[in-house]
C-alpha cells in the first residue's frame, strides 16, 4: 500500500480539484460578467445580425432564428442560471442550516421529525417535485427560485445535522457548555466554524444540481419564461435547427456543462479538502 | 424474510398516506375546473351541472375514496382536458418510459461495472497505469457534467443528422416493431446512461479506494495474497452493497432524465404526457402520474434495502 | 488531476473545431430569399396507393365530435377532419361552395331544397338517408347538446323529409350565409361515439387516435366521388414546432404545414415547399376588460408601437399579408383593404398616446402563448422588443393549448396573447359575429354598442352589396377601437416529400388530402 500512502501524501501538497474547481469558476463569473458588461450585442438585441449567421469573429457562436447573437444570449443565460442557481442555494443552505443544526444539535424528538421528512423529500428527485410544483404556481424566475430552494432544504438540513450532531460530542464542545456558554453561542462560535468545509463542498455541490435543474425545467418550458434569457429554453428552440444551425444547440450546451463541471470540480476540492482536515483533527 | 415482510407493509402503508397527500393538494388547488371549461359565459346550472359530473359537489373524503377506488381498478381519475380515463390516456406509456429507463439503467451498469472495476484494478494492482487511471479520472468528471438533455441533442446531432444512423423524431411504437423500437431507444437510453455510468464509476473507485485503507487488507496482504486477488475475493465483495444502493439511487435519478429525454427524443412517454398535463393543469393526470411514480420510487428504496441486506448477511469475514 | 484539465481543454477544442466545421456549411444563405423552394412538385403520373406521415404540432383535444370541436377552438382537429366529414355542400380551393352529400339544391328565398346524391354511404357501410340529414341538423341546432353552431342555427325554423331523396329546410327570414353553414358534418343517426370514433362520409375512414401521439385515417373504398389516392394517412402529433421541424429534416415526416421560413428553406433535397396563405386573423389578442387595456388610447399605442413588416421578415423572410382588422384576405368579397396599414409603425405616436392614458413610464403586459406553434412564438418575442421599444415592459408566458383554451378562451383570464384566429366557414360572419358584446367566443371582452349595431343590421340585410358594406364597416369599428393589435395572416409554409404532388391551398384553414398523391 507504499502507493495509496505515496499518493495521499502527493495530495495532501496540493489539492488540484480545488484548484481548477476555483479556477474554472472564477473564469466563467468573470466571462458571465465581464461579458454581459462589454460584449457590443444585446441579448435581447433583434436583427444584430441576419437569422441563424454561422460563427464568426463578430458574432462568436452565430445567431439565432430571430438574428440575436448567441453569444451574447449564452452570457444572459448563464447570468440567469446563476441568479437562480444562488437564490436556490442560499433559501436551501440557509434554511438547511438552520433546521439541521437544531435537529443534529438537540437530537430526540425533532430529530426524529425533522430527519423523516427529509427522508421522505430526499427519496424524490427535487426536479420532478418542483415540476409538479410548478403546476400550482406557473412557470416563472422567482417561483423556480424559492421552490427549488424550499425542496433543496433537506439535503443541505441532513449534512448540517449530521456535522452538529458529530460536533456535540467534541471535548471542546463538551467544556464550552461546562463553563456556561448557551446553546445559541456553541453552535454559532464553537461548531458552526467547524462544520463549513463540508457545509460548502455541499453549497457547490447545490449550485451543481440547481443549473442542472434550471436548465431541464426551463427546456420544458416550465421554468424561466420569456423575455428572460435562459439556457434550457435556448437548447428547446436549438432543437428545431439543429439540422441547419448547429451551433445554436452546441454553444449552449457547452456552456451548461461548464458550469456543471465548474461546481462539481469546485464542491470535490473543498471536499477533499474538508475530509483532510477532519482526519488530520482525529490523528492529533 | 421477516424484515422483507415488516417492510412490505411499511411500504403499503406510507403509500396510502402519500397517495391521501398528493390527493390534498390537488383539491385545494384556486381555479374552478368546470368554469375553466365551460367558459364564463356558462350558466350557473350548467357549471352545476358538469361539477356534479366531475364529482365535485361532495366532501372531500368521500371523493378520495372513490379516487382510491378508482386507482385500484387501474382505471386512475378522469382527465380535465382528454374527457377520457387517465387508464386510457396513459396507455402504453408507462412501459414505454419504463423501458426506456430500464434500458438506461442496464446500459449503466453494463458502461459502469466492467470500467470501474478495471479501474479499480489499476488502482490495486502495483502497477498503475497512472496515465489511464487520469484519463479515466477527467472523462468521469466531464460526463457527469453533461446533462441527458443536451447529450441527447448531441446524440441526435452525431448519429441522427451527421452520421444518418438513426432518423430523429421518429419514434417506432413496439407495437409496429419491437426491433425498431429497441433501436429507436438505444439513443436516448444512452443519453441517460452515460452520465449516470460516470456516477457509478466515480463510486466504485472512491469505494475500493477507502476499502483498500483498510486493516483487514493490510493483513490479507500480509498473509502473502496478491493484490488481484484481494481485490476481487475481498475489496469487491464488500463495496458490492454501497455501490447497489447508488445504482438503484441512479435508477430513481433517472425519472426525471427520461421526462427531459423523451422530450428531446418526441417519444410518447409518461414524461411526455406528465410535463403536458403540468402545462395543462389536467390534475387528475398529474395526480394520478405522482402517485404511480412515488410507487415506484418506494418500490426501488424498499427493494434495494432488503437485497443490501440479504447480501450484508450472507458477506461472512 | 493535471490530465484532467488537459482532457478537458482537448473537449473544448473538439468543440470548437465542430462549430467551425459547421460553419462552412453555409455562408449567406439568408441572401436568396426564394418565394418558393428550387425544387418543384413533381409533374409525372399521379400513382393509387401508399402511406404518408403528416406532421401537426396541436395536440387535438378531448373530443372528434365534428359538431363539438369549433368549441375548442380547436382549428388544428378541422384541418384534420376536414377528409373525414363532409356536408351537404363543401368548399372549393376557390371559396365556392358545390354540393356534396347533396347532390343538387335550391334556394327560394328562406326555403332550401336539397336532394340526396344516391349511393353516398358512411363509413360503417350504411347508406346517408334523409333521417340521418335531419338528424345531424337538428342535433347542431340543439342547445342543449353539445353542438358549436347553435347560434347559427337558431334561425331553423322546420327542416322536414319531402321523399325518400328532399330535404326541406325553412329558416326565419332568408339569410344571405345560411348555405355556407351546411358545410357541417352529415353524421349517421343512433352512432353517439363521435366524439371516439368519428363517422363521416369523406374521403378518408377514421381509424385510430392517440392522444399527444397519432391520428390514423385509411381511404374510404366506397366514397361516392373521385377516390382518394393514398392508403393510409397517419397525422403524427409533435409536442412543439420544433420536434417537427427535426423530424422533418431527418425524413421522418412527409408532410408538415405551418412551418418557419427558416425550418422550410434549408429542407434537404427530398422536399419542395409551397408558400399560401394560413386563413387566420394573427394578433396581439388584447383583453379589453382589463386596465389599462380598457383605455382605447392605450390600445392604439400599442397597434402604433408595432412594426409588422419586421414580424414578417424574421417569420417568413417577409412573405404573408398585413391586416388592419379582423377579416383575413381568404374572405375576398368582405376583406377591407383599405384597413391595412391603419395604425403605421409610429413610436412616437405610441409614446404620445401613453402619455395621453397617463402611462407615460409604461406599464407591464403579460402575454399569454400557446408553446406549440412556433410563428406565434417567434411573433411574440418580437413584439415583445418592439413594445419595449416604446416603454411597454412585457413578457411572455409561454402554455400548454390545452391551458390557453381554458385560462385564455374560456375563463378569459389573461392580459393579451399571440394567436391566430380561423373561420370554419366562408362567412364574414363566423370572423366577425364572436366580437359582439356578449358572444360566447367574446374572449377579448370587445364592448362597443356600435358595433353590435353595425353586426345586427349586416346579419339582417337582404341585399348583398348592403350587407358587404356592414361588414366592411364592422371592420372599420374594429380597427378603429383597435380591439386587438392585428398583425397578419401568415403565410402558410407546407413542406411536401419530393414524390407527392396534389396539394391544394384552400382560403380556409384546412388540410385537403383526396388529391395528394405519389407519382410514377
Amino acid at each position: 500500500m507504499q502507493n495509496a500512502e505515496l499518493r495521499a501524501r502527493a495530495m495532501r501538497r496540493r489539492n488540484f480539484t480545488l484548484i481548477i474547481g476555483l479556477v474554472l469558476t472564477a473564469g466563467l463569473l468573470l466571462v458571465v460578467v465581464g461579458g454581459n458588461l462589454l460584449w457590443p450585442f444585446g441579448a435581447a438585441e433583434i436583427g444584430a445580425g441576419g437569422r441563424l449567421d454561422s460563427p464568426s469573429l463578430t458574432h462568436l457562436f452565430g445567431t439565432d432564428h430571430v438574428g440575436r447573437d448567441v453569444f451574447a444570449r449564452v452570457l444572459d443565460g448563464a447570468g440567469t442560471t446563476l441568479l437562480v442557481a444562488l437564490g436556490t442555494v442560499l433559501i436551501g443552505s440557509l434554511g438547511g442550516l438552520l433546521v439541521g443544526a437544531v435537529a443534529g444539535y438537540f437530537g430526540g424528538w425533532l430529530d426524529e421529525i425533522v430527519m423523516r421528512i427529509s427522508d421522505g423529500l430526499t427519496a424524490f428527485p427535487s426536479v420532478l417535485l418542483a415540476l409538479v410544483a410548478m403546476s400550482f404556481t406557473g412557470a416563472g424566475m422567482w417561483n423556480v427560485v424559492w421552490i427549488l430552494g424550499l425542496l433543496f432544504i433537506p439535503s443541505f438540513a441532513r449534512v448540517a445535522r449530521g456535522e452538529f450532531a458529530r460536533c456535540r460530542n467534541l471535548d471542546y464542545v463538551k467544556r464550552a457548555r461546562l463553563i456556561g456558554a448557551s446553546h445559541l453561542r456553541i453552535m454559532w462560535v464553537h461548531i458552526l466554524p467547524n462544520t463549513l468545509p463540508v457545509f460548502l463542498s455541499t453549497v457547490a455541490i447545490g449550485f451543481n444540481n440547481a443549473v442542472l435543474a434550471e436548465a431541464s425545467m426551463s427546456f420544458l418550458g416550465l421554468g424561466v419564461q420569456q423575455p428572460q434569457v435562459s439556457l434550457g429554453r435556448m437548447l428547446a428552440d436549438s432543437q428545431g435547427y439543429l439540422f441547419n444551425a448547429p451551433w445554436v444547440a452546441i454553444s449552449t450546451g457547452a456552456a451548461v456543462v461548464l458550469l456543471v463541471l465548474a461546481f462539481s470540480l469546485l464542491s470535490d476540492g473543498l471536499q477533499r479538502k474538508g475530509l483532510r482536515r477532519i482526519r488530520f483533527l482525529r490523528k492529533t | 424474510m421477516r424484515y422483507a415482510i415488516r417492510k412490505l407493509v411499511t411500504l403499503i402503508v406510507t403509500l396510502f398516506a402519500v397517495s391521501l397527500l398528493a390527493f390534498l393538494a390537488f383539491s385545494v388547488i384556486p381555479g374552478d375546473p368546470a368554469v375553466l371549461q365551460l367558459g364564463v359565459n356558462a350558466t350557473p346550472e350548467a357549471l352545476d351541472a358538469l361539477r356534479a359530473e366531475m364529482g365535485l359537489d361532495r366532501s372531500v373524503f368521500v371523493r378520495y375514496f372513490e379516487w382510491l377506488g378508482e386507482m385500484m381498478s387501474g382505471e386512475m381519475g378522469q382527465s380535465f382536458a382528454h374527457g377520457v380515463s387517465v387508464r386510457e390516456l396513459v396507455g402504453d406509456r408507462l412501459i414505454i418510459t419504463g423501458s426506456l429507463m430500464g434500458m438506461g439503467f442496464l446500459m449503466t451498469l453494463g458502461i459502469a461495472l466492467p470500467v470501474g472495476v478495471l479501474g479499480a484494478g489499476g488502482t490495486a494492482g502495483r502497477c498503475e497505469h497512472r496515465p489511464l487511471q487520469g484519463i479515466l479520472t477527467g472523462v468521469t468528471q466531464v460526463m457527469m457534467a453533461v446533462p441527458p438533455l443536451f447529450l441527447g441533442l448531441v446524440l441526435t446531432f452525431v448519429f441522427g443528422v451527421t452520421l444518418r444512423v438513426f432518423t430523429p423524431s421518429a419514434f417506432v411504437s413496439f407495437r409496429e416493431s419491437i426491433g425498431g423500437y429497441l433501436f429507436y431507444m438505444l439513443f436516448p437510453a444512452l443519453a441517460i446512461a452515460l452520465p449516470k455510468a460516470a456516477m457509478v464509476v466515480r463510486v466504485i473507485r472512491s469505494s475500493v479506494r477507502d476499502e483498500l485503507r483498510k486493516d483487514y487488507v493490510q493483513t490479507a496482504v500480509s498473509r502473502g495474497n496478491g493484490p488481484r486477488a484481494v481485490l476481487y475475493r475481498h475489496v469487491l465483495p464488500n463495496i458490492a452493497v454501497p455501490v447497489l444502493t447508488f445504482a438503484a439511487l441512479t435508477l430513481i435519478m433517472m425519472i426525471t432524465d427520461s421526462i427531459v429525454v423523451e422530450q428531446v427524443f418526441s417519444i410518447p412517454g409518461a414524461g411526455r404526457l406528465l410535463v403536458s398535463a403540468i402545462g395543462a393543469r389536467d390534475y387528475p393526470v398529474v395526480q394520478a402520474l405522482v402517485v404511480v411514480i412515488a410507487a415506484f420510487v418506494m418500490v426501488v428504496h424498499a427493494v434495494t434495502d432488503v437485497v443490501a441486506r440479504g447480501i450484508d448477511r450472507r458477506i461472512v469475514f | 488531476m493535471k490530465r484532467s484539465f488537459f482532457l478537458f481543454t482537448l473537449i473544448l477544442l473538439a468543440l470548437a473545431a465542430i462549430l467551425g466545421a459547421c460553419s462552412g456549411d453555409r455562408g449567406g444563405a439568408t441572401d436568396d430569399v426564394p418565394s418558393v423552394s428550387d425544387n418543384m412538385p413533381p409533374v409525372e403520373e399521379p400513382i393509387r396507393g401508399g402511406e404518408i406521415v403528416v406532421g401537426i404540432a396541436q395536440d387535438l383535444g378531448s373530443s372528434l365530435d365534428p359538431h363539438q370541436m369549433v368549441a375548442a377552438g380547436t382549428a388544428g382537429l378541422r384541418e384534420v377532419l376536414f377528409n373525414v366529414f363532409e356536408g351537404l355542400v363543401r368548399p372549393t380551393p376557390d371559396g365556392e361552395l358545390i354540393p356534396a352529400v347533396a347532390e343538387d339544391f335550391t334556394v327560394d328565398g328562406n326555403v332550401y331544397t336539397f336532394t340526396l346524391r344516391e349511393g353516398v354511404r358512411f363509413h360503417n357501410g350504411e347508406p346517408v338517408t334523409v333521417r340521418d340529414v335531419i338528424y345531424s341538423i337538428e342535433r347542431s341546432a340543439d342547445a342543449t347538446s353539445v353542438s358549436t353552431f347553435v347560434s347559427a342555427f337558431s334561425v331553423v325554423t322546420s327542416v322536414e323529409a319531402l321523399d325518400e331523396r328532399t330535404v326541406r329546410i325553412e329558416i326565419e327570414t332568408p339569410d344571405l350565409e345560411f348555405l355556407a353553414f351546411l358545410t357541417i358534418a352529415i353524421i349517421p343517426e343512433g352512432h353517439d361515439d363521435q366524439a371516439r370514433r368519428p363517422i363521416g362520409t369523406g374521403p378518408f375512414r377514421f381509424v385510430s387516435h392517440t392522444p399527444q401521439e397519432s391520428l390514423v385515417l385509411e381511404r374510404f373504398e366506397d366514397y361516392w366521388g373521385a377516390p382518394a389516392y393514398l392508403d393510409r394517412v397517419t397525422f403524427r402529433i409533435f409536442g412543439s414546432g420544433e420536434a417537427m421541424a427535426m423530424a422533418l429534416h431527418a425524413g421522418a415526416v412527409d408532410i408538415a404545414a405551418h412551418l418557419t421560413a427558416d425550418m422550410a428553406r434549408t429542407l434537404p433535397s427530398e422536399y419542395y415547399y409551397l408558400a399560401g396563405p394560413m386563413n387566420l386573423v394573427q394578433a396581439l389578442y388584447l383583453n379589453n376588460a382589463v386596465p389599462p387595456l380598457d383605455d382605447v388610447r392605450v390600445r392604439q399605442a400599442l397597434s402604433y408601437a408595432v412594426d409588422v413588416q419586421q414580424i414578417m421578415d424574421i417569420v417568413a423572410d417577409g412573405m404573408g399579408h398585413p391586416l388592419g382588422s379582423g377579416v383575413h384576405p381568404g374572405f375576398t368579397r368582405y376583406f377591407h383593404e383599405g384597413l391595412v396599414g391603419f395604425y403605421p409603425h409610429d413610436p412616437d405616436r405610441a409614446r404620445e398616446l401613453l402619455a395621453e392614458a397617463g402611462l407615460a413610464d409604461g406599464f407591464d403586459l403579460t402575454i399569454t402563448v400557446p408553446s406549440n406553434y412556433t410563428p406565434h412564438v417567434i411573433t411574440a418575442e418580437v413584439l415583445v422588443e418592439q413594445l419595449r421599444a416604446v416603454g411597454v415592459n412585457a413578457s411572455i408566458d409561454l402554455v400548454e393549448w390545452a391551458w390557453w383554451l381554458s385560462e385564455v378562451n374560456n375563463a378569459r383570464q389573461f392580459e393579451a396573447t399571440v394567436i391566430g384566429i380561423a373561420a370554419r366557414d366562408l362567412t364574414a360572419r363566423s370572423m366577425l359575429e364572436r366580437w359582439v358584446s356578449d358572444n360566447g367566443r367574446n374572449f377579448i371582452n370587445f364592448d362597443s354598442p356600435a358595433y353590435d349595431a353595425v353586426f345586427a343590421a349586416a346579419q339582417a340585410a337582404t341585399d348583398g352589396a348592403e350587407q358587404v358594406r356592414l361588414y366592411r364597416e364592422a371592420q372599420e369599428i374594429l380597427a378603429r377601437e383597435a380591439a386587438s393589435v392585428y398583425l397578419q395572416d401568415l403565410t402558410n409554409l407546407v413542406a411536401i416529400n419530393a414524390q407527392l404532388a396534389g396539394w391544394r391551398f384552400y382560403p380556409l384553414y384546412v388540410m385537403d388530402l383526396v388529391t395528394v398523391h405519389f407519382v410514377g
